[in-house]
């Protein structure tokens, strides 16, 4: 097919003619179309005689969308988990302790065989997150964000939320902070099961995770640029040496110039976990302690202890390109992830489970049926949902066939 | 949720994303019509339409190719799935077979000029189903007939009705149809009519 066609185009064009609301200029350029085109005037022609397009759209009902999408969810859903990572992987591969994912074996496997069959009962399908979340105004009012799009000018502060982005552009400049909403506090909520990304007024984007809170001003006054988390989320920050970028956390704050980082602060992991992409910061705990961080390292803090250490940065911050990298992580760190996300409640039959670790890489927009259809081929576990609750059992490894 | 509910390009989000659930809506959007295509291509080839049609499906969710918007992504899938015809066609060695059926004793330009000309009419109708379907009884007749190249004159004639009642429904068509393509990028090309 000559590369020079734009299917789309043409074929909008040649529609809008087609429903008569072309306009003239369009409508020349049709006909001179059609002339160039033999072939396609013929095709043109077939359709607008008596019937020609319903006949058309009867043809379609021959094929049936939905079982076609059935039969692609069954094929993805074998193959959900797609990436083994393999570094480092000699002598913690055999030991005993971690019990791993050999990804590509399976993936290999299913491959060549095709036999598995899709799970004899029937699954609950279990959906990841989507755009959601709440801003909370300063004067008590919520915004819902997520299935609409928003265009309002508060305090001076243009506040949008567009393709999946919330923004907040200033208007007015040079307003005094006191009469500016550089006192105002929004705060941006988002439960579990959601994500959502904001520009903030001095042009820092932040991608929070699910279960996740930021507390930020409308617009930033002349000191330090201060907002709040908890949860999780990933900051591009704007560079302004003059007006240091502060994250706060209970488990301490981050403090930095201009840089890409991730902070992973959830309540329930009782920890802090600041991971440098590029640049550099500065983390102190609330008690006064602290570290600087080097691209490619790691704060984790406590609350009152923080130490620094060496980590693969893709492993803490893919899940904002799509994708969850695990490298030994225990069953308990994935699935307290995997719970905030797919909204979820995971118990476990015995607590043992919980310590195993496992490497294997993710599909975060895929369905955890994906991820736990991998379980239940590595022979460990079994696993079945009710409602909201996903339940996993020990195999017993002996007794398997 | 019904099958516009989404906009296009929170679709292709979803489907650079490898979100699932976004591959609902394009197989919802592109499948029957892609299917009726492929079909066109290989006539007397029946049986492989649709294991054809869900192949292309797989190969855009296991590529990391990201598209930039419907444009790209419906030509996208009218290549692939043109390409896969042919390399079908080359395996299955019934090339000549079915050469005779959609092009006989033509050059290999004309042969494209007809290619083309199919693919354009194919995609025509992508949209006039995607669109027009949608509408309720009346306003979904009235549009049909509108492509028949009726006037509004005639349309009023043929189903027994007032000039203003047809203009009526022909307005509330484009409300409709402006609803559910506000989030569009494309919109604007969209809406002309």
């Amino acid at each position: 097919m000559k590369s020079v066609f734009d299917i789309y185009d043409d074929a909008s064009l040649l529609r809008k003619v087609l429903i008569g609301e072309a306009t003239e200029t369009e409508k020349l350029r049709v006909e001179e179309f059609l002339t160039l085109h033999p072939d396609l005037r013929k095709q043109y022609d077939e359709l607008r005689r008596q019937d020609g397009l319903n006949d058309s759209f009867i043809r379609y009902n021959r094929y049936s969308s939905k079982d076609a999408y059935s039969r692609f969810l069954r094929k993805v859903r074998l193959t959900g988990v797609y990436k083994y990572k393999s570094r480092r992987m000699s002598y913690r591969w055999y030991s005993a302790a971690a019990i791993v994912l050999i990804l590509i074996g399976i993936f290999a496997v299913w491959r060549m065989t095709s036999v598995r069959q899709p799970l004899g009962h029937e699954l609950t399908i279990l959906s990841p997150g989507t755009k959601k979340g709440q801003v909370l105004l300063p004067d008590g009012k919520t915004l819902n964000i997520g299935s609409k799009n928003i265009n309002m000018v508060l305090g001076g502060v243009r506040v949008t939320y567009h393709q999946g982005l919330l923004s907040y552009v200033p208007v007015q400049v040079n307003l005094p902070d006191s009469t500016s909403a550089a006192s105002q506090f929004n705060t941006f909520v988002i439960p579990r099961g959601g994500e959502n990304t904001v520009l903030l007024a001095d042009g820092t984007t932040v991608h929070l995770n699910a279960a996740s809170e930021l507390r930020f001003p409308m617009r930033f006054g002349s000191g330090q640029r201060v907002v709040e988390l908890k949860g999780e989320a990933y900051f591009d920050v704007k560079k302004d040496a003059a007006h240091p970028f502060i994250v706060k956390t209970r488990y301490g704050e981050v403090a930095v110039l201009g840089t890409v980082f991730n902070v992973n602060a959830y309540d329930d992991r009782q920890r802090c976990e600041v991971t440098l992409v590029k640049g550099r910061v500065r983390f102190t705990t609330p008690t006064r302690e602290s570290v600087e961080l080097e691209p490619g390292e790691q704060a984790l803090s406590t609350g009152s202890l923080v130490q620094k250490r060496p980590v693969d940065v893709e492993d803490y911050v893919s899940w904002t390109r799509g994708v969850y990298n695990f490298h030994n992580e225990s069953l308990s760190n994935i699935v307290s992830t995997f719970a905030k996300w797919y909204d979820v409640e995971v118990v476990y039959d015995s607590s043992d489970i919980a310590s195993q670790t496992y490497t294997g890489t993710v599909r975060r927009y895929d369905t955890m049926n994906a991820f736990l259809d991998v379980f239940e081929m590595t022979g460990d576990f079994s696993y079945h949902v009710e409602g909201r609750c996903v339940y996993l059992s020990r195999r017993n490894k002996g007794k398997r066939e | 949720m019904a099958p516009l509910e989404r906009s296009i390009n929170e679709i292709i989000i979803g489907i650079n994303r490898k979100d699932t659930a976004s591959y609902e809506y394009l197989y919802r959007q592109y499948y029957a019509a892609l299917c009726s295509y492929v079909s066109r291509l290989l006539a007397p080839l029946q049986d492989a339409v649709e294991d054809l049609v869900q192949e292309v499906f797989l190969s855009v969710y296991e590529n990391s190719h990201q598209f930039v918007d419907v444009r790209e992504l419906t030509n996208y899938l009218y290549k692939a799935c043109y390409n896969k015809c042919l390399t079908f066609i080359r395996d299955t060695r019934l090339h000549s077979d079915i050469l005779t059926s959609f092009a006989e004793n033509q050059s290999e330009e004309q042969d494209e000029e007809s290619i083309y000309a199919l693919t354009i009419r194919e995609e025509m109708i992508r949209q006039l189903y995607l669109y027009i379907n949608q509408l309720p009884t009346e306003q979904r007749r009235i549009m049909l007939l509108r492509v028949e190249g009726h006037d509004w004159n005639e349309i009023a004639e043929i189903l027994g009705v007032s000039i203003n009642t047809v203009k009526t429904q022909k307005m509330r068509s484009y409300k409709f149809l402006r609803k559910h393509l506000k989030d569009s990028q494309f919109s604007v090309l969209l809406l002309l009519f």
